[in-house]
């Protein structure tokens, strides 16, 4: 990236930020500020999540940070394919349900990488490419009736996988 | 502290995901994750804007916020910034 190119990212990324700023003003002008203000820094087995389901504005807030994680071997497998449509946790506290009525929010499906499609989701390494350390992997949760998409990674080992959720599903990085 | 400049620990480096009562923020430098209420997304991004000392990032947030400049706000601040620091997001230079 040449000099300029820099300066011009430097630029934007500065703009973006006071943009986003000022939205963040004019809600704490109509919300008012916490007491303590608030700084959690997320540990490992802690998600975050964006309802994929049309329409839905129930997203989960900080109280419903989800603190269980199911247990997955690291280097050298499983394979995402022996992972695809297990369930690896027999449930996740802390997920709303979106629909009235439905069932549990389990854990449908974890898939490494981004290649191929599944469920509207892009993944890069298709089934059959064993989960390693490093790995950005997606967690599939479904109610029934909508799923939720988790970004996690990357994987540290057993137990140990730092999640950062994507708003859009389809990307995960 | 007042008289320091505050800046970004690591400038180009944050990833923000916003929802309705707050952000999470990913630090590629550090590898850390972050949930912030929308009060300490704020500072911190007046803070990715431009780098400033303590006593104009308190009177940005209190004129911004259409507030009297008190004591409440100074330590809330104080804190936050400590916390920032703590987390490697930013940095203060005098």
């Amino acid at each position: 990236m040449s000099e300029q190119e820099s300066h011009e990212a430097r630029d934007e990324g500065a703009a973006q930020a006071r943009r986003a700023a000022d939205v963040l003003r004019r809600r704490l002008v109509k919300t008012g500020i916490a007491a303590v203000p608030v700084i959690i820094s997320l540990q490992s087995g802690t998600a975050w999540a964006i309802s994929s389901c049309a329409g839905t504005t129930n997203r989960p807030t900080q109280a419903q940070l989800i603190s269980k994680f199911g247990s997955f071997t690291g280097p050298g497998g499983p394979t995402a394919a022996q992972l695809q449509n297990q369930q690896l946790v027999t449930s996740l506290t802390g997920i709303p349900d979106k629909v009235a009525g439905s069932g549990t929010n389990d854990i449908e499906s974890i898939v490494k990488g981004f290649s191929g499609t599944s469920g509207g989701l892009s993944y890069p390494s298709g089934p059959g490419a064993s989960v390693e350390t490093g790995d950005m992997i997606h967690l599939i949760v479904t109610n029934g009736s909508c799923w939720t998409s988790y970004c996690a990674g990357p994987i540290k080992g057993t137990h140990d996988v730092t999640i950062f959720a994507d708003t859009t599903p389809s990307v995960c990085k | 502290m007042d008289g320091h400049t505050l800046r970004l620990a690591a400038p180009g480096f944050l990833e923000w995901r916003v929802w309705d009562d707050g952000c999470v923020v990913f630090n590629a430098a550090t590898g850390q994750t972050h949930y912030l209420d929308n009060f300490t997304s704020y500072l911190l991004r007046l803070i990715e804007a431009a780098p400033l000392t303590v006593d104009d990032l308190t009177e940005t947030v209190s004129v911004g916020l259409g507030r009297e400049r008190s004591a409440q706000i100074e330590a809330q601040i104080a804190g936050a910034l400590r916390n920032f620091e703590t987390l490697a997001l930013l940095e203060s230079a005098r």
